[in-house]
């Protein structure tokens, strides 16, 4: 089980690994990760593989609004949030 | 010199008369045998296949196999899309007879390999790859898109021919790697011509920038490419746990590392050879 601040740290730190020049002080929960190219789509395959793994259940890609992987902030509304403060079994 | 247009012109001929044999489809398929080569598993250099029971490995056979052809059925599903959109658009139409052979050609494929997945898996493994639109000075999207076809289908073609003539595996799975081998050798002529020629043309008008993004693309989905065959889907099927840990260990181990290079170096040498790709830029991408 991941508490909040653990599980945006976790997103934090796989984003910062993947792009590999972005410094820490540049990504803020509410910075977009995708259109601003500090991801890219093949990226994002991995991103949802680590969101599953996180979540502990399936991502479906084809019902997958992409706003979800905007930024930490959309993705833990989109995944975590609903688990009820934070926690995912 | 043949040109571009001579190959289009013969690949358009010979896809014309030759139809795709049908498949005789067992009823079921026995699990306990080979339906991937055992030296091309994923988890080939992992402590967790040296603990298996051949039965074990024989399972994990067939799902690295189902996960093969779940890759093909959506990597020719992003083909068949991209390859219907250019088709239609005007600065296509000298190529466009030979795209719409190189369409159906593929639709049928994805017949073969979705078949197969759907009789004796239930279904193909889920797709997750997304695609994020974005903008492309001129060419470039075509680069990528016949760049990451070639990736895709060398790989995937050395991996058909390897299984296509290896005994120890089921007839079935035998059979389907050796006819896409066969079928994909005309498609393969054509991305191996084409691709060279969109970089002869586009190339020359890209900044150095450009160039280096584009480049840095095709890495990445040689790295992306790689990434897919480690199938954490497969690995639950087959029993294994954890099995995000145990992909992301699979993936980083030296010997696979290793392997990987070998293979890509080998199956992409005319992306090298020319400057299409380049060592440096598939290490940057940890492929």
């Amino acid at each position: 089980m991941h508490a909040e601040h653990e599980l945006r740290a976790i997103l934090r730190a796989w984003i910062l690994r993947t792009n590999g020049e972005l410094g820490a002080s540049e990504l803020r929960d509410d910075t977009p990760i995708l259109e601003t190219g500090i991801i890219t789509s093949l990226d994002a395959m991995e991103l949802i593989l680590l969101l599953e793994d996180l979540r502990g259940a399936p991502i479906d890609v084809q019902q997958l609004d992409p706003a979800a992987l905007r930024t930490i902030d959309s993705m833990y509304r989109a995944f975590f949030a609903h688990s009820g403060g934070g926690h995912v079994a | 010199m043949r040109t571009l247009a001579d190959l289009v012109e013969r690949l358009c001929r010979v896809s014309a008369t030759r139809p795709l044999p049908p498949i005789d489809w067992p009823a079921r398929v026995a699990l306990d045998q080979w339906f991937f080569s055992p030296e091309l598993l994923s988890l080939a250099a992992t402590p967790e296949l040296a603990a298996m029971s051949q039965a074990e490995r024989q399972r994990l056979s067939f799902c690295e196999a189902v996960n093969f052809f779940s890759l093909n059925l959506h990597g020719e599903r992003f083909l068949v899309r991209g390859l219907a959109r250019r088709a239609a658009q005007p600065g296509w139409s000298a190529l466009a007879p030979y795209l719409q052979h190189f369409r159906a050609e593929e639709e049928r494929h994805m017949a073969y390999f979705g078949e197969f997945c759907r009789r004796y898996a239930g279904a193909p493994y889920r797709d997750r790859t997304l695609i994020v639109p974005r903008q492309y000075v001129a060419g470039e999207e075509d680069v990528l898109f016949f760049g990451r076809v070639v990736i895709f289908e060398e790989i995937a073609d050395a991996y058909n021919r390897y299984m296509g003539a290896d005994e120890r595996l089921a007839a079935l799975v035998r059979q389907i790697n050796r006819l896409h081998h066969v079928e994909e050798t005309r498609h393969l002529a054509f991305g191996r011509a084409l691709l060279p020629a969109l970089l002869a043309r586009y190339a020359p008008t890209w900044d150095a920038g450009v160039l280096a993004r584009v480049r840095a693309a095709l890495a990445a989905y040689v790295a992306a490419t790689w990434r897919a065959h480690y199938n954490a889907d497969a690995y639950r099927d087959a029993g294994l746990g954890d099995v995000y840990r145990l992909r992301e260990r699979a993936f980083a181990d030296v010997r696979a590392r290793a392997y990987r290079r070998v293979f890509t170096r080998g199956c992409l040498r005319r992306l090298f050879d020319h400057c299409i790709l380049t060592e440096e830029d598939i290490d940057a991408c940890g492929a």
